[in-house]
């Protein structure tokens, strides 16, 4: 079993997708459509990466990234949020929340991999990041 | 004499009784000198008090007030008897005086006469009266005009808030409608992009074209999603830039992910080229990043199948950095080449442009250059090819300033007043250099400013008449500085040796201007 992985989008279809990239990959997937349930699941799968949309209904991308950050179990864990809306303002507040990296969707699969990768290595130095600056993702 | 100088009441106010009745007694004989109303109300006072209580608010009863009077003089009177809301008021002294004078007419007197003159000139009497009254219906007339004008304005403000309210709606509207295509468009993408890549099983020859197909359009729409918010920012002047000194090579590989994944489908072999010795520039990355990438779009989409691109970087005479596009399409004809800048232009005339996709994204490739102190030419010639370059300015003072000016020169409007706020990064230059480059724009009006802690310079100018603020500038520079002199190369540049207020005192100072552009560099 590869390492484990959280997802967590509202949107079915893109959670399915991109669950299926990841488990090609070979990563051990656990995804969800609330934050409420990635919450519960995190702490039941410790995953090396989370990812997490930002608009979400109920609990948003802001305040789990903020959760995360202050339950030590899980402080450590990186963070990629994953949205529409990419305004600079939007990826300083959700870096400032708490988030390690932002991608902008439409995302290129192959970018987003690439920066997993890197932070299962790597999950404390940024700088080691993949940064496609292709508008497609972009790491923090 | 006409009917506006019709005076039908006087109110005299002296503690001198007997010359109340001197004067009541003339008044009533010169009236047909003064007013074409058969009978005159003359009333007397020896009280002043009396007299403010009994005065008619009308706005037309002439009142003649003594300057020496019991518990204050006539001038301290003054504002009670034009509170009262009655007509011109003339201030009467026993001799002339010009400093008296100054004090009556500051404090809103009609007019200011010796008691002397009245006695003894009857007709200079009369004069008096009339002038008095024309010059308050003229002030009456002035008052009410302003207080009109006061009200348009009002409103008018009212309107235009109502106007920008508008504005940011239908901006946000559209910033609202691009973003909720995105999510759909990724999950087209995202399967299209799963599919190629042989989940659930490996697609035919046939099924791998037409899924690349959609890959590439998806791809077309989000970067015309991103034209479109680009595009509202724009309008909006919401789009913040970063400005600072970026090697080419930043920008190159920034760009590079994206080019590989554009050219790879069309197998377009790039030839990157950077000139030897070329540096560095100073603009904003991304911005930079938005004008080449749009710039290869369109030069992958006219490029025909197998054929080279070529994508170059030199140093040009005046310092600043050129990056361009070439390729070997089609070529674009002369008339095509009038209208490819153009917002929308595609749309109105496509018969001109032709190809697909050119009209927004040039538009805002021109406007993002802007933003980064330069601009974009193109040359190109049917069945030639074309070639899209851009300009970056070289990272010197003087050079960046020059281009500055340069890009507001060619848009400012004939109001515009517009601040720049330089922090050299490196040592502090002369400001004298300052001076010098915007001399040479010859604004009507412009000034140089240091701030306290040296660490930056702020260069306002504007193409305003300069009589019409200068003054008001210099109250308002003097309010921030601790000395201000207004002797320099120009007749109004103002040097300051104070605190330049860093931040919203400036803005604020600024705003207070009615500025335009307000751009930080």
């Amino acid at each position: 079993m590869g390492e484990p992985i959280l997802l967590i989008d509202d949107e079915w279809r893109l959670v399915a997708v991109l669950r299926e990239r990841l488990i090609a990959a070979g990563y051990d997937v656990h995804a969800t459509l609330s934050a409420e349930d990635g919450w519960h699941m995190a702490h039941e799968h410790r995953p090396k990466v989370i990812l997490v949309d930002i608009c979400m209904p109920w609990i948003d991308g802001f305040e789990f990234c903020r959760r995360v950050r202050s339950a030590p179990e899980l402080a450590h864990t990186p963070i990629v949020a994953i949205s529409a809306i990419a305004y600079d303002s939007t990826r300083h507040a959700i870096v400032e929340a708490g988030a390690t990296a932002f991608v902008a969707k439409p995302y290129v699969a192959k970018h987003l991999l690439q920066l997993i990768q890197n932070l299962i290595i790597s999950p404390v130095n940024r700088s080691t990041l993949a940064a496609p600056a292709d508008g497609a993702g972009e790491a923090i | 004499m006409d009917d506006c100088n019709i005076v039908r009441s006087i109110v005299m106010i002296d503690d001198d009784a007997e010359f109340l009745h001197v004067m009541q007694r003339r008044l009533q004989a010169i009236k047909a000198d003064y007013t074409t109303a058969a009978n005159v109300d003359i009333k007397t006072f020896t009280d002043p008090v009396e007299a403010v209580v009994s005065l008619p608010p009308d706005g037309i009863t002439v009142v003649l007030v003594d300057y020496n009077m019991p518990g204050g003089t006539g001038i301290d009177w003054l504002p009670k008897m034009l509170k009262a809301g009655a007509g011109p008021v003339i201030l009467l002294t026993n001799q002339n005086d010009a400093k008296l004078a100054a004090d009556a007419f500051r404090a809103g007197a009609a007019d200011f006469v010796t008691k002397a003159d009245m006695v003894a000139n009857s007709s200079a009497l009369a004069r008096t009266i009339r002038e008095a009254v024309q010059r308050h219906r003229l002030e009456t007339r002035n008052q009410t005009l302003s207080r009109e004008l006061k009200l348009l304005n009002a409103e008018l403000e009212v309107k235009n808030k109502k106007l920008a309210e508008l504005t940011e709606t239908a901006h946000q509207f559209v910033d609202d409608v691009a973003h909720d295509f995105r999510t759909p468009l990724t999950v087209i993408q995202q399967y299209a992009s799963l599919a190629c890549d042989d989940a659930g099983g490996p697609p035919n020859d046939k099924q791998m074209k037409y899924l690349s197909t959609i890959t590439d359009a998806t791809r077309e729409l989000a970067e015309m999603i991103d034209d479109f918010l680009d595009s509202s920012k724009l309008r909006s002047r919401t789009l913040p830039v970063y400005r600072q000194a970026h090697p080419v090579q930043e920008l190159f590989d920034s760009i590079r992910p994206m080019l590989a994944v554009r050219a790879e489908p069309k197998q377009i072999v790039i030839k990157w080229t950077i000139s030897d010795g070329i540096k560095p520039f100073f603009g904003d990355l991304s911005k930079a990043g938005r004008v080449l990438s749009n710039l290869i779009s369109n030069a992958i989409k006219v490029t025909p199948l197998s054929q080279p691109l070529h994508l170059w970087a030199e140093q040009t005479a005046d310092g600043d950095v050129k990056i361009g596009v070439t390729d070997v399409g089609p070529g674009l004809k002369p008339q095509q080449l009038e209208v490819i800048f153009q917002r929308f232009k595609q749309l109105e005339e496509p018969q001109i442009t032709g190809a697909k996709g050119f009209g927004l994204g040039l538009s805002i490739v021109k406007q993002l250059a802007w933003l980064n102190l330069g601009a974009v030419e193109v040359q190109s010639e049917l069945g030639k090819g074309s070639t899209f370059a851009f300009t970056l300015p070289g990272l010197d003072l003087p050079r960046i300033l020059t281009c500055f000016l340069t890009c507001i020169r060619a848009r400012e409007r004939a109001d515009d007043i517009w601040m720049l706020k330089i922090r050299p990064q490196g040592a502090m230059s002369d400001i004298s250099m300052f001076r010098r480059v915007i001399s040479t724009f010859s604004y009507p009006m412009d000034l140089v400013l240091e701030s306290k802690d040296r660490q930056s310079i702020n260069v306002l100018g504007s193409s305003r008449d300069p009589r019409a603020w200068a003054a008001r500038i210099r109250q308002e520079a003097a309010r921030f500085h601790r000395s201000v002199t207004s002797q320099d190369v120009h007749d109004l540049m103002v040097e300051t040796v104070g605190p330049w207020p860093v931040g919203t005192d400036a803005v604020k100072l600024i705003s207070a201007l009615n500025v335009s552009h307000l751009v930080e560099v």
